[in-house]
């Protein structure tokens, strides 16, 4: 069930009343998570099974990891938490990919191996609940976290439906102790949630979906169109990535607001980053802090040396991009990162960056302006590997942006994505300026608010009723 | 007086940011306004210059030029060297799924462009929604003003046979009277004409309104409950829909209306009749009695689907509709090999 269809309103319409006048915990954390494994079986019910799995392992792990003072049997429950988890990602997500991987490199050595593919489903969000799981039980393994006996609540911790499928990836500590006292929101929450769910939808649907429109057009036979356009349509992407998932991230945490919940954010305004590093500070906040805290400290982090730093930096990275999708690009695209984000730790050595600009006269802003515009190009770079459906479509756009060829277009496509360009920077530097991600709910006056929040609603409804849905980008994740 | 002031703010935040969102609709060209008015001289008429983008089955990137049509402005006079091919037709031949680049019409051009001494112009003058009587209508009143050698009016089952009749109070309207066919432009002087007149600034301006239109449509077409109910209607829409696989005809005879607009085109040695849908034997033959060529383009297009290539179905969006690029290629290639047996080249 997409947040953007008229059948999540319905399904909206019905668990907030009635999660409203359960009176206790227990019967609103019971109808939450059958709202939760509905919300999730839409799509097709085989995949709750998996989520069931999941759900139970990491919550028997989790308690008896807890109990145990023996090292060792602590850490082989680890494994078995670890085995089951990304086993179940590694077989959904990964298996055709690594088989059609060996099959190549075979293929290249002259070895005739037959073909192992299995038609496989992947089931959606599979990588963002597994992530949440694993992030219980090792919390728990490093004594930061103590496991909840509730299985109700471990449950919906891992099956809540505003951030199932695409996130933000929420810590137990974070959610759990929530969860464990669910209640009614309060009046200024409800405002807020409203206000985070206009943003986001704006954002999703009248940003994302429109400019993914042409996306996709451009993407699925590129041969058609002229550089320009095929430049446009990059930059297109780069704005409906981000519009869509911080979209959606707004609306899954206007959504848990209304239950009186509050999740993580997810983005700070990425594009307005002056550097590299403070682009990963400000996107996706939820995985690249996963990732930090039990991949790149697992490994080692910055303890073992220059040297080491940077490989781990780059590991992370490496498989970060691959967490993405199970396809080359995605390792190219992570990779990609990962070699900027070591020259700029090159460069910066010991110095710290600040994560906000400063105005400090003319100067500073053109130097600002300056460097976010070199760090969004080099983003733009690593959006093309992300898109691509393999090499070829990549270095076909980068041969024809080489070799410029103009269209008779240039100018509408141009205008265009200045459009989109101009509305979603607006929306980052209101965001920025007033620091809130429900700008809206802050808002003296709330009669105004109340005006412009029916307004997107209106124009949200609108385009929904004449255009097909498309799905969230990272829900293929 | 406070609930009134409050509910004036709240009205005048939900007015400015409409206007707003329809500026940013129209500048990222999410939702182009209408491209159509209707014209007191010539009835449907495009609105020059307009940008037009669709995002239909296909996606369309366009405009309609100064002279009021898709496709590149042509002058109405012929220079000595010059041949020209008039489209008339329905959104099939309009094309809005394709770039002007990748429709038939410019793919014909450059066909021609190699084979002939000539230079061919095909101009587009296809118009959504059209029928017989609208294309000769349309003819008369516009499309003729460009000098030319061929007409080719590309026809189906539903443009011979219109379901619907023609709103003589808002549009011209073909008519038969005493046995002889004439244009009938009555709506000029109606009230609604005049009404529309009134509101067609903010119509043909405000992409909003576009969006209230289509969104109206959608739910005359019946789509609403298939919206709201998301995988839930199958089973609804099922328990209503009644299975229809013998292919049946409401009538297998050319109606009054049709009979007499062919006779009048075929007295004119330009006209060609290109079929483009199925349409029933006895029809086919009722039509080329008339006289004049007529081009089986509906069965060109089958075999094409047999084959393996279906010319209606677009691959990003899933949707079958108006005929894909594969299509369009199809097409100039069988309108060129047509022209050819009709030796139009020839000097």
């Amino acid at each position: 069930m997409f947040f953007n269809s008229f059948v999540f309103f319905m399904f909206l319409g019905l668990v907030l009343p009635v999660y409203f006048l359960l009176r206790n915990q227990r019967s609103k954390a019971l109808w939450l998570l059958a709202a939760s494994y509905f919300f999730y079986g839409y799509w097709d019910w085989r995949f709750c099974s998996l989520l069931l799995l999941s759900t139970v392992v990491d919550f028997i792990i989790g308690k008896k990891v807890f109990q145990s003072e023996d090292p060792v049997t602590r850490k082989r429950l680890l494994w078995v938490s670890m085995a089951v988890n990304l086993g179940i990602l590694g077989f959904f997500k990964y298996f055709n990919f690594f088989i059609g991987s060996v099959e190549a490199v075979s293929a290249s050595l002259g070895l005739q191996v037959d073909s192992l593919h299995l038609n496989i489903i992947l089931p959606v969000g599979i990588s963002f609940y597994t992530f949440q799981t694993m992030s219980y039980t090792i919390d728990i393994y490093r004594r930061r976290l103590e496991p909840t006996d509730s299985l109700i609540d471990f449950a919906l911790f891992v099956a809540f439906f505003p951030q199932l499928v695409a996130g933000p990836i929420e810590r137990a500590r974070n959610l759990l102790p929530q969860i464990a006292k669910l209640g009614n929101p309060g009046r200024a929450q409800v405002g807020s949630g409203l206000a985070l769910m206009a943003n986001g939808f704006f954002r999703k649907v009248l940003i994302g979906d429109t400019a993914g429109r042409i996306v996709d057009q451009v993407f699925s036979d590129p041969e058609r169109y002229y550089s320009p356009e095929l430049l446009a349509a990059l930059v297109l992407f780069s704005i409906q990535i981000y519009a869509d998932f911080s979209g959606y991230s707004h609306i899954a945490r206007g959504l848990a607001r209304l239950l009186g919940v509050d999740l993580m954010r997810n983005f700070e305004q990425p594009y307005l980053s002056a550097n590299i590093t403070e682009f990963w500070r400000r996107w996706h906040i939820s995985l690249s802090s996963w990732l930090r805290d039990y991949l790149y400290i697992t490994l080692g982090g910055n303890r073992l040396g220059n040297g080491r730093t940077y490989v781990n930096l780059m590991l992370t990275m490496l498989l970060g991009g691959l967490w993405h999708g199970a396809n080359w690009t995605f390792v190219v695209w992570g990779g990609l990162h990962g070699i900027y984000l070591a020259v700029h730790k090159l460069y910066l050595g010991d110095r710290k960056i600040p994560d906000h600009f400063t105005y400090a006269g003319p100067v500073s802003l053109v130097r600002y302006l300056v460097a976010m515009g070199l760090t969004n190009l080099l983003v733009l770079l690593t959006w093309l590997f992300f898109r691509a459906r393999d090499f070829g479509q990549a270095g076909y756009f980068l041969d024809r942006f080489i070799h410029w060829e103009g269209s008779d277009l240039t100018t509408r496509w141009t205008s265009i994505t200045v459009a989109f360009l101009v509305v979603i920077l607006a929306l980052d530097i209101i965001e920025y300026r007033t620091g809130r991600h429900d700008y809206l709910a802050s808002t003296v006056n709330r009669p105004l608010a109340w005006g412009i929040g029916m307004a997107v609603a209106c124009g949200v409804f609108l385009y929904m009723a004449t255009s097909t849905p498309l799905p969230f980008v990272y829900f293929q994740f | 007086m406070r609930i009134l002031k409050n509910l004036s703010i709240a009205a005048m935040g939900f007015m400015v940011f409409l206007f707003g969102l329809d500026l940013f609709l129209q500048a990222a060209e999410i939702q182009t306004p209408l491209e159509t008015t209707i014209d007191p001289e010539i009835g449907p008429a495009f609105i020059k210059g307009k940008n037009v983008t669709r995002f239909n089955e296909g996606f369309f990137i366009g405009e309609v030029n100064d002279m009021g049509y898709f496709g590149e402005e042509r002058p109405y006079s012929l220079e000595p060297g010059q041949r020209r091919i008039l489209l008339l037709g329905d959104s099939f031949v309009m094309g809005a799924t394709v770039f002007a680049r990748d429709h038939f019409a410019s793919l014909l051009e450059t066909r021609m462009a190699k084979e002939g001494p000539s230079e061919v112009q095909v101009l587009n003058f296809g118009r959504a929604d059209f029928n017989l009587s609208n294309m000769y209508q349309y003819y008369e009143d516009f499309a003729s003003r460009w000098d030319h050698d061929l007409v080719l009016y590309f026809v189906g089952y539903s443009d011979l046979v219109p379901s619907r009749q023609v709103e003589q109070d808002l549009y011209p309207a073909c008519v038969v009277e005493n046995d002889s066919l004439y244009i009938d432009y009555s709506f000029r002087n109606s009230a609604r004409f005049h009404q529309y007149q009134l509101l067609a600034p903010i119509v043909s301006n405000s992409a909003l309104v576009r969006m209230g239109f289509n969104a109206k449509k959608m739910v005359m077409r019946g789509e609403l409950t298939e919206m709201m109910l998301g995988k839930f209607s199958g089973a609804i829409l099922e328990s209503k829909s009644h299975p229809d696989t013998e292919k049946s005809w409401p009538t297998t005879e050319l109606p009054l209306l049709t009979r007499k607009i062919l006779e009048k085109l075929a007295g004119d040695p330009r006209v060609v009749v290109v079929v483009k849908g199925e349409l029933p034997p006895e029809m086919i033959q009722e039509v080329k009695a008339f006289g004049f060529p007529v081009w089986d383009l509906y069965s060109v297009l089958e075999e094409m689907n047999r084959q393996g290539v279906d010319p209606f179905y677009w691959e990003v969006t899933g949707k079958r509709g108006h005929w894909n690029h594969a299509a369009h290629v199809k097409i100039a290639e069988f309108l060129d090999q047509g022209l050819q047996n009709l030796h139009f080249l020839d000097p």
